[in-house]
């Protein structure tokens, strides 16, 4: 059996550094899928990465197993993108336009997946990064409500709103962008 | 369940996260009701084309973070002690302050540094304000002095902590060092063994140099 992330938090905050390794190959992954779709704004993902588990190695010491370990890490690295997003919209003020996303256009009949995935990217683009953060962290952090709730310090049922709302305004954009259940499975 | 029920549970049917009686009423009630079954239908068709979402991956270089957390160790360290530094030239520029008893006069053509003793007239009348002893300035020396050695044993402490710090990320890097040459030395023996199973004649006719 493997050891808990719990364990591995332990056994690295005191020196093994061939815990913190499992801890980060176990998570490097998630952790990217987040902060992938957390961040539109074209920060390298792998350097958000690094920025995160830096940060937890910095602040191993003083973890306390209170909740999941994943929630914990995820609440970093909403820390590190939302301080990425901050930097990058005060470098690239002027360059607003460039970030927008790209006009609307009608995937042809067997669109390639990446063009697929490039709608969706866009379409999460479009909400307010409050609906975003919710629906990345439910969909590809796959936390529970009540984890977000702690995470993100609200009422669950705000979250639950915000999530049903992230929902709902996906599906106009990608109604708008001509995508349905079908470009999944052609 | 209702419609008003139904829509306000319907974020947690697509999550699976209504519990089990809840979820038993909603399907009953989806079944019964057409629009309530479109509406959760296109909210859970919504969240599966999420999917479609590329799938990132990062590989976190583990040796560069432990450089990075290295180097932040170093540059609080100076950082500390330059704040010792700036805070014991004030200390001194106090303690001068608070000894020094001159005075000086800028002329048009001089400059005048006395000392006030010798400056001032001496008083026919017993002065009714002494100013400050030779006394009050040893004890005002003392306090100061304490203060000092107050402040070098917290920085002594602060940096005998930030190189237990160092020295134990010193240690994690050696390890991940050792699993690295661990690991290169596996893979080229690996390697060798599989162009030995490759190329058998060419072990035989070389002597064994691959």
């Amino acid at each position: 059996m493997s050891p808990s992330d719990h364990d591995l938090m332990l056994r690295s905050s005191a020196g093994d550094a061939r815990a913190f390794e499992q801890l980060v190959r176990r998570w490097e992954g998630p952790l990217a899928r987040v902060l992938a779709r957390l961040n539109t704004n074209g920060s390298d993902v792998e350097d958000l990465c690094q920025e995160t588990f830096l940060k937890v190695l910095r602040a191993q010491d003083r973890y306390r197993p209170r909740s999941n370990f994943s929630t914990w890490l995820f609440s970093i690295g909403l820390n590190v993108s939302r301080d990425a997003a901050r930097r990058r919209s005060r470098e690239h003020e002027h360059m607003a336009a460039q970030v927008q996303p790209s006009p609307i256009v009608e995937p042809p009949e067997k669109a390639a997946r990446h063009e697929l995935a490039e709608h969706v990217s866009a379409a999460l683009g479009q909400l307010e990064p409050q609906l975003r953060e919710v629906i990345v962290l439910k969909h590809f952090g796959e936390l529970t409500f009540a984890q977000l709730a702690e995470l993100l310090r609200l009422p669950e049922s705000t979250v639950k709103s915000r999530a049903q709302r992230a929902l709902e305004q996906l599906r106009s954009e990608f109604k708008k962008r001509g995508i349905d259940q079908g470009e999944l499975n052609p | 369940m209702n419609c008003a029920d139904v829509r306000l549970r319907m974020i947690e049917a697509v999550y699976d996260e209504l519990p089990t009686e809840l979820q038993t009423a909603f399907d009953k009630h989806l079944g019964g009701c057409a629009e309530c079954r479109l509406a959760y239908e296109q909210l859970a068709e919504t969240d599966s084309l999420l999917d479609a979402a590329s799938d990132e991956s990062a590989r976190v270089d583990l040796d560069r973070m432990y450089r990075a957390m290295a180097e932040r160790g170093t540059r609080s360290a100076q950082r500390w002690r330059r704040l010792a530094m700036a805070a014991a030239a004030l200390l001194l520029v106090a303690i001068g302050l608070a000894v020094w008893r001159g005075r000086v006069q800028v002329g048009p053509d001089r400059l005048v540094i006395s000392w006030r003793e010798t400056a001032a007239p001496a008083p026919a009348q017993p002065p009714s304000d002494p100013g400050p002893t030779l006394a009050d300035h040893a004890r005002h020396l003392a306090t100061l002095d304490d203060t000092i050695a107050m402040l070098v044993a917290e920085l002594d402490a602060n940096e005998r902590q930030r190189l237990e710090t160092l020295s134990r990320l010193h240690n994690q890097l050696q390890a991940f060092e050792l699993q690295n040459n661990t690991r290169i030395n596996l893979v080229q023996r690996d390697i060798h063994d599989l162009y030995l199973a490759s190329f058998p004649s060419t072990e035989n006719e070389s002597g064994g140099q691959p």
